[in-house]
Order: C-alpha cells, then structure tokens, then sequence
C-alpha cells in the first residue's frame, strides 16, 4: 500500500488529481444542494397553496 | 406491462420513494466512501502514467454515467410519449440535469487528465468530442423542455427531441471516430490509457457503483420535487379559477 | 395524390412569391464564406486547405437560418391545423414542404457553391465531389432542420433554439461532406464518404418526415 506520504504530495501530478476530485465534490454536492432546496421551498409554498384552499372553500 | 402502469399512480410512486430513498443514500455513501479510500489511497500507482491514473476514477464512471441518464431519458421519455405515462415523464426531466452534470464533470476531467498527458487543455480525442455533443444534446433538451409556456407541450416536444437525439448519438459516435482516426495526430497517446490493471478495478468499479446509486437516489428526490411542484401548479391554476 | 399535388402547387406558389428569402439565403452563404477569407488571410494554399469546410458549415448556418420560418407562417395563421386534418397524410404533407424548401435553400446553395469555389481557391479536382456532396448533404439538412422547426413552433426565442438543438445532429453530415474532399486530394476517392452520405440522406428522409408530423400533431393538439 503506498504510504500516505506520498500521496498527498503525489509528485508532480498532484495539480492535476486534486482539482478533478475538488471539482467532482463540487458539482455532485452541488446539485444535491440545489436539488434538496428547491425541494424544501417547493413543500413549503405546497402547504401555504393548501391551507388557502381551506380557507377559501369554494 | 402491468407494473409499469402500476407504478404510475404518484401517491403510490411517492409512498414506495419514500422508504427507498434512505436506503439508496446510504449505499451511495458507503460507496463513495469505499470508492475514494481505494481510488486514492490504496491502489497502485500507474508506471507511465503516475498518480494522474487516479483521475480515471472519477473521469471513467462520470462518462459511462453521462451515457446511462441519455439512455434512461430517451427511454422514459418514449414510454412517456407512446403510454402518456406522466411519471416517466417526470423521470426524463429530473433526470436530464443529473445527465448533464456527469457529462460536464467528464469533459472537465478528461481534459485534466489530457494536460499532463499532451500537454493541452483540450484534445480532440474521440471520446472526448463525443462526450461534447452529447453535452449539447442535453443543453438542447433542457432549453427546448423550458422554452414554453404550457409546461405539457414543453414535455411532449423534448420527449420528441430526445428520442430522435437517442436515434443519432451511435451515428455521432461513429463519425466522431472516423473524422478523429483521419486527422489522428501522429503523436498522441491513446486516450485508453493503461490496461486496467485488477487493484485499479476495484476502485473503478467502486466509484461507477457509487455514482449510479448517486444518480438513483438523487433521481428520487428531484422526482418526488417535481411531483409536488406540478401538484402546485394545479392548486394555483384551480385556484386562479375560482 | 390530387390533394399531395395541390399542396405542393400551394408551397411552390407561395415560395415563388417570396422569392427574395432563397436570394438572402445565398447571399448570407456568400458572405460567411467571405468574412473567414477575411479572418484567415488571402493567402490561397492557406484557403484551400480550410475552403470546403468552411463553404459546408456556412451552407449548414444559411439552411438554419432560413428553417424556422418552414412551419412558422402556417402555425401563426391557423393553415397547421387545416394541414393536421386535412385528408391527405401529414407525413406526405410534411414531405412536400421539405422539398419546396430544399428548391428554395439548397438549390441555390448548390448553384452558388462553384462561385465559392474559385474564391477559396478549391483545387478543381475536388469540384465534382463537393457539388455530389452539397447535392446529398443539403436535403438532410432540410429532413433534419424540418424537425427542429416542427418542435420550436410556439416556443419563446425559436431561431437561435432550432440551431442548439439541430446544429448537433448535423455533424456526421458535415464531417462526412467535407472528408469526402479530403479523400479525394488524399488519391482515395470519396466514394465511401458519398455512399454514407447517401445512407443519411435515405434514413433522414425515411425518419425525419414522421418525426415532423409527430411534432406537429403535437404542436396543434
């Protein structure tokens, strides 16, 4: 197994593992992040749209 | 055939989401887990190539997947249009995005992985040129899917788009091939890269693994949004009637 | 087949009355073909090594521009609809508009491709095979462009949407068009090349015609 040592240094190729896994995190957290929000605002203009009904009732 | 209609129903679809989803999100965890330990601490690094191989795991799994959700769209999307299945046509926009981000993260990736190796940020490698169409095949069927008023004729006239995108994507494949081996630069290295060697297996496959649960589970959520967002729509349009 | 024919006679009749869009078309062509002279130089080996594939992507812009406007008039004045129902079948209607719209696109590209070709100074052996392929190439951009414009009726920003979504589908034609020169300066021939052009255009003008009117009927519903 190599020693943790050298990958963190990873030669001179680090400049270009790390942006890509940093990039990955990025967008795939990302579009969790936007996803789980609009979610969370859609449910709650759901119930606001709901309890009007009942207040209005035809 | 009658599965797939019984699953139409939303409150169905939504109850059986819900019990699913903690689970997906706990495999794409573990997964993921797994999947960096290996890809970055534990597996060899590659003779020719060094550490820039550990690039592979995330580029590698990020295009099979930009090609999976083109897949699973165009098949949700002609389910959508032959049966008027609502829900599969809900699946098709939730997962158009998902689509496009795995396709972006392997065009950024692959031409990450080209530096070291050409010395250029960007290489016309077949692949990689591919991977770029298929990227506007999304954007395409995003922009056309918004570009309406009425959000029904917007779904009915993506589902089209992207069916006849399905029909052509091998077509483009194969041009892409025949135009890149023509005008191959004599001294570019495959982008193949190495033989896959069985410890970088393991971390392949643990990170393709990973991203198709990720998709899976994030699919669950952006449907179950989308879901309530057209509930919404309706209330206000009753509403807006009354 | 009277009522195909009167449709036809119908498109042609109004096409000729607009005489002046397919006379823009090459204009424009002319001037994109100009403006890279402009960009990459007078210097003529330089010109003829990018000449055909410059004169192929301004042909496939010029037949974008003009696309949307295929089904656009008839959706806005209410005829897509009498089309949709009419008696004859709207693939065949679908056809027929497609071949008036090559008359009034691709011809003209075609009859204005040679003066191109002395501009860029295109070596006179591949002459015949670039006319073979714009004679190919043009109506599947017709067949194709047709179902963009089928699916951007009534969107917002339909133009500049109809080139995102078809300028993609179009590459293999454009790639194929233009190897074929390439081949035959190479000493191969072109013939694979114009063979898998004629494939295209065979399996377009088999597909891209239902596909339009699937997008039309949907379009009107």
């Amino acid at each position: 197994m190599t020693d943790t040592y050298s990958i963190l240094s990873m030669t001179e190729h680090a400049g270009y593992v790390w942006p890509c896994y940093a990039l990955a995190a990025v967008l795939l957290i990302g579009l969790v992040v936007s996803s789980l929000n609009g979610l969370r605002k859609t449910r709650i203009e759901l119930e606001q749209a709901e309890k009007n009904i009942v207040r209005t009732p035809q | 055939m009658k599965m797939l209609h019984q699953f139409a129903n939303p409150t169905r679809f939504l109850r059986l989401s819900t019990r699913v989803e903690p689970w997906a999100l706990v495999v794409t965890v573990v997964c993921f887990a797994l999947g960096l330990y290996y890809a970055l601490f534990s597996s060899p690094v590659d003779y020719q190539q060094g550490h820039t191989v550990r690039i592979m795991y995330i580029h590698v799994p990020a295009a099979w997947m930009a090609l999976f959700c083109y897949t699973a769209m165009a098949v949700s999307a002609a389910v959508a249009l032959i049966w008027k299945h609502a829900l599969a046509d809900v699946a098709a926009k939730s997962t158009a995005p998902i689509g496009a981000v795995f396709t972006l993260l392997a065009l950024v990736t692959g031409s990450l992985w080209g530096k070291p190796m050409w010395g250029t940020w960007w290489v016309w490698d077949a692949r990689l040129t591919s991977m770029l169409v298929l990227f506007f095949l999304y954007l395409g069927y995003m922009a056309l899917r918004d570009a309406f008023d009425d959000p029904a004729r917007g779904a009915r006239a993506s589902s089209i788009l992207v069916i006849v995108g399905f029909v052509n994507v091998p077509i483009i494949k194969f041009s892409v091939d025949w135009w890149n081996t023509l005008h191959q630069p004599s001294s570019v290295f495959r982008m193949g890269g190495p033989k896959i060697h069985p410890d970088m297996l393991v971390p392949l496959l643990l990170m393709a693994a990973a991203f198709q649960f990720y998709y899976f589970w994030l699919l669950l959520v952006r449907m179950r949004r989308e879901l309530m967002a057209q509930r919404l729509r309706a209330l206000r349009h009753r509403q807006a009637e009354h | 087949m009277k009522g195909l024919m009167a449709i036809f006679r119908r498109e042609l009749r109004l096409a000729m009355r607009q005489s002046t869009d397919s006379a823009m078309v090459v204009a424009f062509f002319i001037i994109a073909v100009v403006l890279f002279a402009f960009g990459v130089g007078p210097e003529p080996n330089m010109l003829a090594k990018i000449g055909p594939g410059v004169i192929w992507v301004a042909a496939l812009l010029a037949a974008m521009l003009s696309m949307d406007r295929l089904f656009q008039s008839d959706h806005d004045d209410g005829t897509l609809e009498l089309l949709v129902l009419a008696p004859v079948a709207l693939e065949l209607t679908v056809c027929v508009k497609i071949l008036v719209h090559w008359l009034t696109t691709g011809l003209p590209l075609i009859i204005a491709a040679p003066l191109l070709f002395v501009m860029m100074n295109v070596p006179t052996e591949i002459w015949p095979v670039m006319l073979y392929t714009l004679l190919l190439g043009t109506p599947v951009l017709s067949l194709i462009g047709s179902v963009g414009a089928a699916l951007v009726l009534g969107a917002r920003r339909g133009g500049v949407l109809l080139s995102l979504l078809v300028l993609p589908l179009l590459i293999p034609v454009l790639i194929f068009a233009v190897g074929a020169g390439d081949a035959v300066l190479f000493g191969q021939g072109a013939k694979a090349n114009l063979l898998l052009l004629g494939g295209m255009f065979l399996a377009s003008l088999a597909l891209a015609p239902w596909a339009t009117a699937q997008a039309l009927r949907e379009a009107v519903a």
